[in-house]
């Protein structure tokens, strides 16, 4: 099956083209013989009645002299016309002198005032077309009328010669013709389906995050399509603000009142059993509705949104952290290939790097270290995309790296959120993007790496 | 220290300002953006406390404002959602810090005087200056590695005047961030709180810590840093 919009009516535009041409070729070539052979048959009429006019068939010996055929081909041997006349009983009366040494086999004759038209052949292979007529012959004494068979034939390679150079000239001009409609049909073609092959480049567009939207220039029938797509992108778009929005006033409202349990429950005059009693349960919702929440805000990857640009991302966070770690003098370095993109939501891109480097600085020592590269990979459309977070910190105890990843594990109590950070990070890394989270922790610090790859 | 705290939560916001002043801070209250806009404006605040989902005004927008009007004292932010994208655009705005909710109120205390002193220029959580050495966070006083036993109040003062080490401070600048609004302010009790802080710390009269600026105020003497004495 033919993958292209284009081939397919080219195709089709092609076949019935060929098929149009071609019989219009047939009936103009079927009426040319018509007319030709006609034509042949007038001629050979014609030179009947010419030699009527001009014979004496009551002085036998000498009916015609040659100085007055109508024809002077037929004087000449195998010139390709001939002609003779027979009376009743078969006898030759008078034959022209191109016959000389040659057999014919003339047409059955036919009634009286009657036209034969027939092919025949000669003795030589030579195909011919005769005329036969049945003539009564009044004599000049008065006598009974006799009927005298008048038989002329002509080659039909004149005839043939005329027929291949019709078809010569038809072929020329026809052929000339199929090209030139095929080049405007080819050119049609290419205007109509222009709108087709600007939508594929626009979607192009999109993907690659150089335009927000399908422009609103499109024929007709492609005009709904083109609205309808347009008002999809903006109700993703909007419906996923919406969304976000939503989702932040439920946490507003959600934590907010935990908030006043766990700032009351902290109180100085509060009983210290009851304190003990509610501080895990407040602490376990606290967990739940912190990662509920971030995993319901994550928007995943979707085919037309806009490719985010990561340095400008990387910057900002770092300077953010600087601010809030200004205190611990950390040396936060970012290193983002250049142009590197990232072709999902800039949120769920703020989530990994900003856990991420934020759980790096909680622990480290003097630095951390945020790298974005692009991972050649054979095969593969696209580079993998890998961040490297590093910090210098304690590491993690061997037993705990694989908790270090549990939903809501936090691996230093003192340390507030850290299991929440790295478990959203793995959810949006694995459950959104399909990627890979590598954790590597020593003594001399940890490496969190997280690999992307794109389709 | 005097904070300003934006909360429309009321029990959140009366739990938290009851939580820190008993931890000797003087906290002013607003419950929208408004007043808090104003409240920010006008008074001597050293830390400001933001709701970022104010009911008026977004506590961005406070935030936004405070810094255009040029007020240059540090602000946490009190966050609900705690996406980065909106923790990153508060920072960005003018924030210094941020909290998300429900945070523990211990976290909160060591975030503001965190920032207390990063806009005072101290680093540390113990100031010393001289021979005295105030931990803000134990909140306690030593003079040479022996304990000086204070009260809460005489803390406060103590606190502000070595935070401010090296820098007069007017008896108007010390009731103003050490008293909330709405108190009675009486600057002879200044006066007699500064009298006990120097029999304190200065018992035999030679170190001489609380100096008098006649009709400015007080400076404590010794600049920040263990400058050898005597």
């Amino acid at each position: 099956m033919l993958r292209s919009l284009h081939s397919r009516l080219l195709l089709v535009a092609g076949v019935v083209l060929a098929a149009f041409l071609g019989g219009a070729a047939l009936i103009i070539d079927h009426g040319f013989r018509d007319s030709a052979l006609s034509g042949v048959q007038e001629r050979l009429k014609a030179q009947i009645f010419a030699l009527l006019g001009i014979i004496d068939l009551d002085s036998p010996d000498k009916p015609l002299a040659d100085t007055l055929l109508p024809e002077p081909a037929l004087a000449m041997p195998e010139s390709g016309h001939y002609a003779q006349v027979q009376d009743t009983e078969g006898r030759v009366v008078w034959r022209s002198r191109s016959m000389l040494g040659l057999r014919i086999d003339w047409l059955e004759s036919p009634p009286a005032g009657d036209f034969v038209f027939d092919e025949a052949r000669s003795s030589t292979g030579e195909r011919l077309y005769c005329l036969g007529y049945r003539f009564q012959w009044e004599p000049r004494d008065s006598g009974a009328a006799r009927p005298f068979n008048f038989q002329v034939c002509e080659g039909s390679r004149l005839y043939a010669r005329q027929v291949r150079r019709f078809q010569r000239t038809l072929g020329f001009w026809f052929g000339g013709l199929g090209v030139l409609l095929l080049l405007i049909q080819i050119g049609i073609l290419r205007w109509g389906l222009k709108p087709l092959r600007r939508l594929v480049m626009e979607l192009g567009a999109l993907e690659q995050g150089r335009q927000r939207a399908l422009e609103a220039d499109y024929p007709r029938e492609l005009q709904a399509l083109v609205h309808n797509l347009n008002a999809l992108l903006g109700a993703r778009e909007s419906h996923l603000q919406r969304y976000r929005n939503a989702l932040g006033d439920l946490a507003h409202s959600l934590k907010t009142p935990l908030a006043v349990i766990r700032t009351t429950l902290e109180n100085d005059n509060r009983a210290a059993s009851v304190r003990e009693i509610l501080r895990e349960p407040v602490d376990q919702l606290d967990a739940t509705v912190r990662y509920q929440l971030q995993r319901a805000a994550t928007a995943g990857r979707s085919a037309l949104a806009q490719p985010v640009k990561i340095a400008p991302v990387v910057e900002r966070l770092l300077s953010s952290l600087r601010k809030v770690y200004h205190a611990r003098g950390l040396a936060l370095t970012g290193v983002v290939a250049p142009g590197a993109t990232f072709p999902g939501d800039q949120g769920d891109l703020m989530e990994i790097i900003g856990n991420l480097a934020d759980n790096a600085c909680k622990w480290a020592r003097t630095r951390v270290k945020v790298e974005v590269s692009n991972l050649e990979v054979p095969g593969a459309p696209r580079p993998t995309l890998r961040i490297l977070v590093a910090d210098d910190g304690p590491g993690l105890p061997k037993a705990r790296l694989g908790d270090a990843l549990q939903r809501g594990t936090r691996l230093d109590e003192k340390v507030e959120g850290q299991g929440i950070g790295l478990a959203t990070v793995r959810d949006i890394v694995e459950g959104a993007y399909h990627g890979v989270l590598n954790l590597d922790s020593n003594a001399a610090g940890t490496r969190v790496e997280v690999l992307l790859q794109f389709p | 220290m005097r904070l300003l705290l934006i909360e429309d939560e009321s029990l959140l916001r009366e739990g938290l300002a009851e939580n820190l002043r008993s931890q000797g801070f003087a906290v002013d209250t607003a419950a929208n953006g408004r007043d808090g806009l104003f409240m920010g404006d006008e008074y001597p605040i050293d830390v400001a406390i933001v709701d970022l989902g104010l009911p008026d005004i977004p506590g961005t927008e406070v935030i936004k404002r405070w810094r255009e009007n040029g007020r240059q004292f540090p602000i946490l932010v009190l966050t609900a959602r705690g996406s980065w994208e909106d923790k990153v655009a508060g920072l960005e705005l003018g924030a210094d810090d941020y909290l998300v909710k429900p945070f523990h109120t211990a976290e909160l205390v060591a975030r503001v005087r965190a920032l207390l002193r990063r806009a005072a220029g101290w680093s540390d959580p113990r100031l010393r200056c001289g021979p005295y050495l105030l931990d803000t966070a134990a909140k306690t006083l030593h003079c040479r590695e022996s304990a000086i036993d204070i009260t809460a109040f005489e803390y406060k003062v103590l606190e502000y005047l070595m935070m401010h080490a090296g820098r007069v401070v007017s008896k108007t600048e010390l009731s103003e961030h050490l008293y909330e609004d709405d108190s009675d302010r009486d600057s002879n009790v200044l006066e007699v709180i500064v009298g006990r802080l120097r029999r304190k710390l200065d018992p035999t009269r030679t170190l001489n810590p609380i100096e008098t600026a006649r009709g400015h105020g007080y400076r404590f003497s010794y600049p920040p840093g263990a400058g050898v004495v005597d």
